[in-house]
């Protein structure tokens, strides 16, 4: 088992990991254009004007995202010893669409370096653990429509083997995707959205979203769940500081569900009894 | 169930350079056979690196339709392969309605390889919105029949460890009864190709392709592109005693930590990775002299291999002078997402045959890169434990233990 590092211990003393922020953002293509030109997530995680320059549409919003997270409840917070995990579905279609138009008209030698680090399954994650300077494990989920619950059942692995301080699921696609012309341009509006869970150990006696898996037999094949419902979800409840309940199946063997106060009452106070614990 | 339980691998499927099952890739690993050759599609005229380790036309696996099975793409073939060869090698494919059977892919570029390959063939569907898309691990589940849950996890060149290591996680929350983990790439496209030339990381060696991947010697200039991967079955040990199941090795322990430093550039700070080889030997409860042998990542790059050398002489401390390391990168290529899933099929060669596979072309080693190298020819050796690294862009370093199963 893992040594017993300050992280660990933090782990070990709390029940389970709850959110204690998120933030939903949802922008459409021009939007991306601006998120892009403002990387930093936080006065205390500058970053180079130039950070976010060949990332995927998916990666700028899930940046904002996150940085919306960091600036409610999180500011203060050393993500030193986060992991960062990050579930994308159709990451790198446009990207990818211009870069084929371009080798075609031009040749393989111009062939951007960059592509491949920025648009594989991997990059959303990458990215933001940089940024964050995380030294946690970083990596990508899914890549399709199932990526919520891939996501979520994969999280919870993680966390049992990687007992850290916390841990980012940071959620993207597109609803609705646009349609593109052979340079990659956008030929039907499109909504590129992201939603940022920071989690960290929690006691039991704890209002906020938990992330929990309740075992047992699970349709198989059943609808995947939308993640521009889950963030509308989760705003309303957030908006009204009411509880709420969202569950989906895992193929064949129980259920992925996130329960509790969206709002998460006090969640500073939260991660700071947990610190101390 | 107990998590001092092991896990234990007890089927393997495999396609890559040298072969099509793991006795035909153990015989070509221990004979230090290359899998390189010369890529000569018309599209590749002109390209910077033209050398890539390929596999094989696979035929279409026994019980199947050809025609069908040749009309998925080729990431497709190859899962279906492994994952069908994975579960008939340890005896269950005919029991996998009984059992909840999961699946994890390590696999990175999935959609930019399925755009391109549709792209070529005058088909356009990157250019259409198909928010319901599903990957080759739901086509899987559902062809196959397997009732547990599937993930697909990416993190580059580490991508099959994390796999890896998240079956045997679901093994012990006990969300399956069996697990097929792994990983695979078939990246050898112009495109990524293209990319990767551009970057400066691939191999320029085309006129000599079998000695282009030369990992740890001072004339070694990038990685060359490969292709392939592996799937295995995990299972708990107790359910493999009970059904008498061959056991090729036990998941004994996985660490995992990111650079955070550059999203292609290897780390100047070795501590990262260093804490990543700690984490694995610390899970399988071992001390460095424990390890028997090293599957080093080494991917033939001027900055990696040294980097790579740094952690392993920290870690392994005075032991590292007599513990054998390999790359055996320069006989597949660098097979991307499927890398770690090969390399753990070198170890297991190791652990079953109790011989060491060679790096080939390591002509004169490179003084920044001192270690315990295995040059051109196997190496009989007693081996019990066998570690694994792989390292990935966006500064993903991961290490994996295979035990021998007791």
């Amino acid at each position: 088992m893992p040594p017993p590092t300050a992280a660990n211990q933090v782990a070990n003393a709390a029940d389970g990991y709850g959110i204690v922020a998120w933030a939903a953002v949802s922008a459409d293509v021009a939007q991306v254009a601006l998120l892009r030109q403002r990387p930093s997530l936080s006065p205390r995680l500058p970053l180079p004007a130039n950070f976010l320059k060949f990332a995927d549409e998916q990666t700028v919003v899930a940046m904002a995202a996150v940085r919306q997270a960091i600036a409610a409840h999180l500011q203060e917070t050393d993500f030193s010893a986060w992991g960062v995990l990050a579930a994308p579905s159709g990451l790198g279609r446009l990207g990818s669409t211009a870069a084929l138009h371009r080798v075609r008209q031009k040749g393989y030698q111009l062939a951007s370096p960059m592509l491949i680090p920025h648009q594989s399954l991997h990059s959303v994650s990458a990215t933001i653990g940089m940024a964050l300077g995380s030294r946690g494990p970083n990596y990508g989920i899914s890549g399709d429509a199932a990526h919520l619950v891939e996501g979520l059942v994969t999280l919870l692995a993680a966390m049992d083997d990687h007992p850290l301080a916390g841990w980012w699921l940071v959620l993207t696609g597109w609803d609705p995707e646009p349609a593109l012309d052979e340079s990659g341009q956008c030929l039907t509006p499109g909504d590129c959205h992201a939603l940022a869970l920071a989690f960290v150990p929690v006691p039991a006696p704890w209002p906020g979203l938990r992330l929990r898996y309740r075992p047992g037999r699970s349709p198989i094949s059943a609808a995947v769940p939308r993640l521009r419902d889950l963030m509308q979800l989760l705003t309303a409840a957030a908006a009204a500081q009411r509880p709420c309940r969202w569950s989906a199946a895992v193929n064949g063997c129980g259920l992925v569900e996130l329960e509790g106060v969206a709002g998460c009452p006090a969640p500073l106070a939260v991660t700071q009894a947990a610190r101390a614990a | 169930m107990n998590l001092a339980e092991p896990i234990w691998i007890t089927g393997v499927g495999t396609a890559n350079p040298l072969g099509h099952s793991y006795p035909e890739t153990a015989d070509n690993l221990l004979a230090g056979v290359s899998g390189v050759g010369t890529l000569t599609e018309p599209e590749m005229a002109g390209h910077i690196s033209r050398i890539a380790g390929r596999v094989a036309p696979l035929p279409a696996p026994p019980g199947w339709d050809a025609a069908s099975f040749a009309r998925l793409d080729e990431v497709e073939q190859m899962f279906f392969w492994c994952a069908i060869q994975a579960l008939r090698d340890a005896d269950l494919w005919d029991r996998r309605s009984e059992l909840r059977i999961g699946l994890v892919l390590g696999l990175g570029s999935e959609w930019m390889v399925f755009w391109e390959t549709d792209l070529a063939r005058g088909g356009r569907r990157i250019y259409q919105p198909q928010p319901e898309r599903r990957g080759v691990a739901e086509k899987l589940r559902h062809d196959l029949g397997l009732t547990g849950p599937v993930a697909t996890v990416a993190a580059a060149c580490a991508s099959a460890n994390y796999a890896l290591a998240q079956a045997r996680r679901w093994l012990w929350r006990g969300w399956v009864d069996v697990c097929l983990a792994g990983g695979g790439d078939r990246s050898a496209k112009p495109m990524c190709m293209a990319c990767f030339a551009n970057l400066g990381a691939l191999s320029r060696r085309n006129d000599a392709p079998q000695a282009a991947s030369r990992p740890f010697d001072r004339d070694r200039d990038g990685f060359v592109m490969g292709e392939g991967g592996a799937l295995f079955v995990l299972e708990a040990a107790a359910a493999a005693r009970r059904r008498r199941a061959r056991a090729y090795a036990e998941v004994a322990g996985f660490g995992a930590s990111s650079d955070a430093f550059h999203m292609v550039m290897p780390n100047t700070d070795p501590q990262p990775a260093v804490q990543a080889l700690r984490a694995a030997l610390d899970d399988a409860r071992l001390d460095p002299a424990d390890v028997d042998y090293v599957n080093a990542h080494g991917t033939s790059t001027p900055l990696g291999d040294v980097a790579e050398t740094r952690v392993l002489q920290i870690v392994l401390g005075e032991a590292c002078r007599r513990i054998p390391v390999s790359s055996t990168k320069s006989m597949t290529g660098h097979a991307l997402s499927g890398a770690a899933a090969i390399d753990a099929l070198a170890c297991l060669t190791a652990l079953e045959r109790q011989a060491v596979p060679p790096t080939i072309n390591l002509d004169q080693p490179d003084p920044a890169c001192d270690l315990c190298h295995v040059p051109h020819q196997a190496r009989p050796h007693r081996v019990r434990v066998a570690l694994s690294n792989a390292f990935g862009f966006g500064g993903s370093n991961t290490c994996l233990i295979l035990r021998q199963a007791s």
